[in-house]
């Protein structure tokens, strides 16, 4: 009878199950913390409508050279909201697209317009000189345009810094050709990189969320 | 010229090179003293080469800029250079080639109740399967692999959380070194592979067959062969995630079998 005189020898399980349940526990606390964040950050503000990677990618930071011909750092365009764009002026379909529908956002924005100014970054600087890029984008919405050139390494650094694919395309054979992606990147006012817009959403998210941000920081 | 441009990281990770270096010096001291198996050897340094020829070479723009180069380069990570190392057995000749002074430095902290606590979690069959293969889904959740593939934090950690518990997976259920007895039966770990198979079927063959993309980061962020359109390169890695990863769970178990057998007719023998 001697084994019944304690709960604790009569309830006595293996320690594996203590184990078990340890485990189980914290991997329950963990999915609790993970859940109550998401939460909390659901309920201080709505979703976006475009990719929101604010905190996942570094803030904005170049040292280029500008249509104009003249030496231009991120610090040059403190203040506005930065929309930025890799392409290059011999690119045949999905640049010009690009530029002309965020030209048409830029003219949905109306007076808002002049605090939103749009980067074109050239991924072929060896011809996309100054005044190339100058003719290029009078094409455009000019006056809420730089375009950006420079050094190919200063060039290949922002790239790599923002994640985007760059390479001369495989196969072909065309000196026109450069793989490159298709992601609009915005900053707000103060360079931090915000939000990321993809081609196959329509116009009118980059609208509503670019004033979101312009009321956010005014 | 072109070699040696391929062969320049493409994102270099100290932590990474200084790991692998470490790694590659203990075990040559630990040879010296140790002389292990030509064989043993073998598996260790193509493990390790693995690891490092998929993680610091240019091969890693790849993968980050196209799906199945991704999935190919977790293959790697996950299953067959943790594989290869974890069949060298490698613990004891690393141990052997660490100097002194880092030995009385590690052992208080290896030998310590939260560490041992942490392993003996770690190595139960049924949380090792759960690890092994719920990272993976875990990483491949589509609103984490966008975080994932544009943070390089988390990216980072990524990879090396699929390194690790490759590791701790393929040294628990590989046939043992022959001084050395494992917790398991052959039985248990013959189970184990089993199960972490089904899993990654249903997953990499869901991949396979979803019908639109399901990873819109690759297209978002440019591909790395433009010309491959985003279904198929969802559709072969989908594809790398359902054959070959369990491909290496058949080898495995092949092997504990061939293992078993051979130890048998030894005792037979005697």
């Amino acid at each position: 009878m001697s084994q019944l005189t304690g709960p604790s020898k009569y309830f006595r399980l293996p320690p594996y199950i203590f184990r078990l349940i340890y485990a189980t526990a914290s991997a329950r606390f963990l999915i609790g913390i993970a859940l109550a964040s998401g939460l909390t950050s659901c309920n201080s503000e709505p979703a976006w409508h475009l990719n929101n990677i604010s905190g996942h990618l570094p803030d904005l930071e170049f040292a280029l050279i500008s249509d104009k011909g003249m030496p231009v750092t991120a610090q040059t365009f403190k203040g506005r909201l930065i929309v930025m764009y890799f392409g290059f002026t011999h690119c045949a379909a999905e640049c010009p697209v690009a530029m002309a529908r965020l030209s048409q956002v830029l003219q949905k924005l109306g007076k808002d317009a002049d605090r939103v100014h749009i980067l074109f970054v050239t991924l072929d600087p060896g011809r996309d000189t100054s005044p190339v890029l100058h003719r290029y984008l009078s094409a455009f919405n000019a006056a809420h345009m730089t375009g950006l050139t420079g050094n190919k390494q200063a060039i290949i650094d922002l790239v790599k810094r923002y994640r985007s694919a760059y390479r001369p395309a495989t196969g072909g054979g065309k000196s026109n050709d450069i793989a490159h992606s298709a992601a609009v990147y915005i900053f707000d006012a103060q360079g931090q990189a915000r939000l990321l817009f993809s081609p196959a959403e329509p116009d009118k998210n980059l609208v509503s969320d670019l004033l979101r941000l312009l009321h956010e920081s005014r | 010229m072109q070699i040696f441009l391929w062969l320049t990281p493409w994102e270099k990770s100290l932590t990474f090179i200084a790991v692998i270096a470490a790694a590659a010096i203990l075990f040559v001291k630990g040879c010296a003293s140790r002389q292990p198996p030509f064989r043993q050897k073998l598996y260790f340094w193509i493990g390790l080469a693995a690891l490092y020829s998929v993680s610091q070479t240019q091969f890693e723009y790849y993968s980050e800029h196209e799906f199945f180069m991704h999935r190919l380069q977790h293959v790697v990570l996950h299953h067959v250079a943790p594989f290869l190392i974890a069949l060298a057995r490698p613990g004891a000749i690393l141990w052997a080639g660490a100097p002194l002074k880092g030995k009385r430095w590690i052992r208080p902290i290896f030998e310590s109740r939260p560490v041992q606590q942490l392993l003996s979690i770690g190595r139960q069959p049924v949380i090792a399967v759960i690890l092994f293969d719920g990272l993976i889904f875990f990483w491949l959740l589509p609103s984490v692999h966008f975080l994932a593939m544009i943070d390089w934090r988390l990216y980072r950690l990524m990879n090396w959380s699929v390194i690790i518990t490759g590791l701790i997976f393929w040294s628990l259920v590989l046939p043992p070194a022959p001084e050395q007895t494992l917790h398991r039966s052959a039985g248990c770990r013959i189970a184990m592979m089993l199960a972490v198979m089904p899993p990654q079927i249903v997953v990499g063959s869901l991949i396979f067959f979803a019908p639109q993309e399901l990873y819109p980061i690759y297209t978002l962020c440019g591909r790395a062969f433009a010309q491959l359109d985003p279904v198929t390169d969802q559709q072969i890695g989908g594809l790398l995630m359902w054959i070959p990863a369990s491909m290496m769970s058949v080898i495995g178990i092949i092997m504990v079998i061939r293992n078993e057998l051979q130890h048998s007719e030894h005792a037979i023998n005697k």
